[in-house]
């Protein structure tokens, strides 16, 4: 086209020199114009566009998420065509593709908008936002213009529990427990007829008064739990077949017990060797135990981003990162396997005053094996092959 | 404000842009008639019908493209033979009515003596010229814009590659046959204004240098939007293979924005200096005559040693030489003056190159940019290392001939310079004797002017007796032959008789001595001519 243009343009001038007409180069001028008026147009209109994408960037698995992309030309010229495309990854994907072409006058405003499927746990980069645009004669290329990279933190499943069994050394908690040991006496539960050997302390005096016979205060046993969940990433102590289904697994249920944890006003740490997204280079920077809802998402944002790779020996991380805990904590090994290495290092943890549940996430051959030797260290074990298996800690 | 995204309404979408571009050409091929009527008009034809003629004519001719779409082949030869005889019939019953009733019995009358010569009058010839152009190119047009939109559709189903392959082939078809048909239609206003009084003398008065030329701008406003709607179709195509959901408001948004945007453009075009453009077309006309003198110089070389070989085989030797080539034109005049201020002509005049240069090597950068592999294939072509040779083998050798040429000038300059100081030294020992007897100053006048023709010669040679020498020069400079016999005889009797020299013969000599430098000032007069 551009060389018939300039075929015309050749022959006008010509023409003008043989007859002396000047009103060939009105047309000249016309053809000119067009061209580098259309060229000037598209890069104009690009410079001046404002954008925007606004959407939920932190959902949970399952949620559908309305993206708006608001665009608004700010140049008294307008968009004749915009080519507008959006770019996210098939985990979060709705439909294939979301691209459109829209018209915008001048100065005016768009709102365009698609859906998100938040399908799978993790940190996904959602754009960018791709413009294009050409001139109405199609004489030079379309020019494009890329806007910034947002991203969406798809938390990780979380599975409702009611009871995990879970240990505790440390007395006079909020937890309500079965051991009389654990005594809390801003607890008042009833009152009883005296016995010998009752501590003076516990005579309910009003009672007795009342009653014309001494009565004894009983308390509620309760406990204070201080939770630690080491989360094992390392692919080599998974399972081959099972490194997805395992890590997400362990995940699932790192999150599940993490949320039980806070949700019972008790505080949580989690500490994991697998990499985050925001920092590949190295290991997750441990998050020390905390209670309440904001320390909850802060554990949950983490174990969203968090990626399984091949890293350094559960073992050495628990060794390295244990000794900060205090007297009492308990400790939720999250792993897919459990060597010698491991239980040797539980009795180091036992004698160190820190209470210890192993939950084994995915296939593992030698379950049997490591029951019969947790059970001889006084170790729970629990075994998640699946989605099913958290039922054992719904009942 | 939100836009509900919907997928193109595919046939209505199709059919209006089909309809506006019909429509398009249509107006198109009225402009086209106008001006072809301006030209009959100059001259001396009423024929301002043409621009209605034309815009029915193309109406006519996309109406019978669909008509016969959809006919066998035999009944489509047979209506076309029909339209091609009903319409310049139709013309000749138009141009007989307009003619008036009472004309018609003599028109018959003269049919029957000279059917040919009366039936195709020359306004009728010139009418159905313009039948033959609308007709040819609105079919073309109407057929490629047909196939245009249609093949837009296969774009659903077919390779993308495919399809815009094919799109562009008939977009490109579109613009060739609107832009050749442009070309008559700026010859039409071109030759309609022209002043040809001189060339043609049946032209006299009729010269009309305002002839309009509106109907140009609105042609080539039209090919631009109508080449606009191209560039939609072939982006529609691909957005229908990429299933792109496209804005409902679109196509209106095209269009009416495509004809703002354009009839911006014209009106700026319209607006913008063209009266220094003389300038430019006089810089082209000069280059081009420029172009025609190398060419024929270089023809004239060429055949000079042909011309030469035949020379020998010629009878008369005396024949003439040809003609040399025609000097190099002079450079164009300057655009003439007008009343306006000097300093805004010359700012609108800077500004005109100015823009018309950017224009140029922002237009040839972009190319070079856009076709860097085209560059690339030929820098590696055999052609280019020879082309290269030969440039630098070329320059090398302009700037050795620039060296030589210096040298010569340099000499030239030298050897000019040279006589006329030492013209200036003898002058002044001749003005100025310094005590020096009347002998002494005639045997000086004598060395003086044989110092003088030293360098530009013949030279006295050692041995030569000055008789001798005055026989060699005078053949040589005949027109010093009194003056220099003279002084010869005068320095002869000084030299060597033992009589004292007459004084008042100084003063003489000294008048001889001036003759002569004088007469050696001028060349030599042609000695054949006196033969």
């Amino acid at each position: 086209m551009i060389e018939t243009l300039i075929g015309l343009a050749v022959f006008l001038l010509f023409l003008g020199a043989f007859t002396q007409e000047t009103f060939v180069i009105v047309i000249v001028y016309l053809g000119v114009g067009a061209w580098l008026l259309s060229r000037w147009w598209t890069g104009h209109i690009l410079s001046a566009l404002q954008f925007s994408r606004q959407f939920e960037t932190k959902v949970f698995p399952g949620e559908t998420i309305a993206v708006k992309v608001c665009i608004r030309n700010r140049s008294f010229l307008p968009a004749v065509w915009l080519r507008v495309q959006d770019y996210y990854p098939m985990e979060l994907a709705e439909q294939p593709q979301f691209h459109q072409v829209a018209t915008l006058g001048p100065r005016e405003q768009l709102e365009l908008s698609y859906l998100l499927k938040a399908q799978k746990r993790g940190y996904y980069p959602v754009g960018p936002l791709d413009f294009s645009s050409g001139d109405l004669l199609g004489l030079s290329a379309e020019q494009s213009l890329r806007g910034a990279v947002d991203h969406m933190t798809v938390y990780p499943r979380i599975f409702s529990l009611t009871n995990p069994f879970i240990p505790s050394s440390s007395p006079m908690g909020t937890l309500r427990h079965r051991q009389p040991i654990f005594e809390d006496p801003s607890r008042p539960m009833g009152k009883r007829d005296y016995q010998a050997g009752d501590s003076l302390r516990r005579i309910d005096w009003k009672a007795t008064a009342s009653l014309g016979r001494l009565q004894t205060k009983i308390f509620e046993p309760s406990i204070a739990l201080e939770t630690a969940i080491f989360l094992n990433l390392n692919l080599d102590e998974y399972s081959p077949k099972d490194w997805t289904h395992g890590t997400e697994l362990a995940i699932c249920a790192a999150a599940s017990l993490a949320n039980w944890i806070i949700s019972k006003r008790q505080s949580a740490g989690l500490y994991t060797n697998g990499a985050d997204q925001l920092n590949l280079t190295d290991s997750a920077a441990p998050i020390p135990n905390r209670k309440g809802r904001a320390h909850l998402m802060r554990i949950l944002e983490t174990l969203a981003r968090i990626k399984a790779r091949q890293t350094m020996p559960f073992t050495q991380y628990l060794r390295q990162h244990r000794h900060g805990l205090s007297w009492g904590t308990t400790l939720i090994l999250v792993s897919g396997s459990a060597g010698e290495d491991l239980f040797d290092e539980i009795i180091q943890a036992q004698r160190a005053g820190l209470n210890l549940i192993l939950v084994l996430c995915g296939w593992f051959t030698d379950i049997h094996e490591a029951r019969a030797r947790a059970s001889s260290l006084g170790v729970t074990v629990v075994n998640l092959l699946d989605d099913d298996s958290f039922k054992i800690w719904q009942t | 404000m939100s836009t509900t995204p919907s997928s193109l309404d595919g046939k209505a979408q199709r059919k209006r842009a089909v309809d506006f571009s019909n429509a398009a050409v249509i107006l198109a091929m009225a402009c086209a008639g106008f001006g072809y009527a301006q030209l009959l008009t100059r001259l001396g034809v009423d024929a301002a019908y043409l621009t209605l003629f034309s815009l029915l004519l193309a109406a006519e001719t996309f109406y019978s493209f669909y008509h016969i779409k959809d006919i066998d082949g035999n009944e489509r030869i047979i209506f076309r033979a029909a339209e091609l005889l009903t319409i310049p019939i139709l013309l000749k019953i138009f141009l007989l009515f307009r003619n008036g009733l009472d004309q018609l019995p003599q028109e018959i009358a003269a049919w029957q003596q000279d059917f040919f010569g009366s039936f195709f009058s020359g306004e009728y010839i010139a009418a159905l010229f313009l039948f033959v152009l609308i007709w040819i190119f609105s079919t073309i047009l109407a057929q490629d814009i047909e196939i245009l939109y249609d093949n837009e559709q296969d774009a659903a189903w077919d390779e993308i590659g495919k399809v815009q392959n094919t799109l562009h082939l008939y977009r490109r078809r579109i613009a060739a046959n609107l832009f050749i048909l442009g070309g008559f239609v700026v010859f039409f206003a071109a030759a309609a204004r022209l002043n040809l009084r001189q060339s043609v003398p049946f032209l006299q008065g009729q010269f009309n240098p305002d002839v309009p030329v509106f109907n140009v701008l609105l042609y080539f406003i039209l090919v631009l939007v109508l080449l606009s709607q191209t560039q939609f179709a072939l982006l529609r195509a691909r957005w229908t293979w990429r299933k792109t959901p496209v804005a409902p408001r679109l196509p209106r948004n095209w269009l009416v924005y495509g004809l703002i945007f354009f009839g911006v453009l014209a009106l700026l075009a319209f607006l913008l200096p063209t009266q220094y453009s003389m300038g430019l077309f006089d810089t082209l006309i000069y280059a081009i005559n420029l172009m025609m003198v190398l060419v024929r110089f270089l023809i004239t070389l060429i055949l000079l040693p042909i011309g030469f070989c035949a020379s020998l085989f010629s009878s008369n030797r005396t024949e003439e030489l040809p003609p040399l080539p025609p000097a190099s034109p002079q450079l164009p005049p300057p655009v003439g003056e007008s009343a306006a201020n000097p300093l805004w002509q010359f700012i609108q005049s800077f500004l005109f190159w100015g823009i018309f240069l950017a224009v140029i090597i922002f237009a040839l950068s972009q190319y070079v940019r856009s076709n860097k592999a085209l560059l690339a294939v030929l820098s590696k072509l055999s052609i280019m290392p020879i082309a290269s040779k030969f440039f630098k083998s070329f320059w090398a050798w302009l700037r050795g001939a620039n060296r030589t040429l210096s040298s010569l000038i340099t000499t030239g300059i030298r050897r000019i310079l040279l006589p006329s100081s030492l013209t200036r030294k003898i002058e002044k020992q001749v003005r100025q004797p310094g005590g020096k007897t009347p002998r002494e100053q005639v045997m000086q006048l004598y060395l003086a002017f044989l110092e003088l023709v030293r360098e530009s010669g013949p030279a006295r040679e050692a041995g030569e007796t000055p008789y001798h020498y005055s026989q060699i020069f005078i053949a040589d400079r005949p027109d010093v032959s009194a003056e220099l016999l003279d002084l010869t005889e005068a320095f002869v009797e000084a030299r060597y008789s033992q009589h004292p020299v007459d004084p008042p013969k100084v003063p003489l000599l000294q008048t001889i001595w001036k003759r002569i430098r004088e007469k050696l000032k001028k060349p030599a007069p042609n000695q054949d001519a006196g033969l």
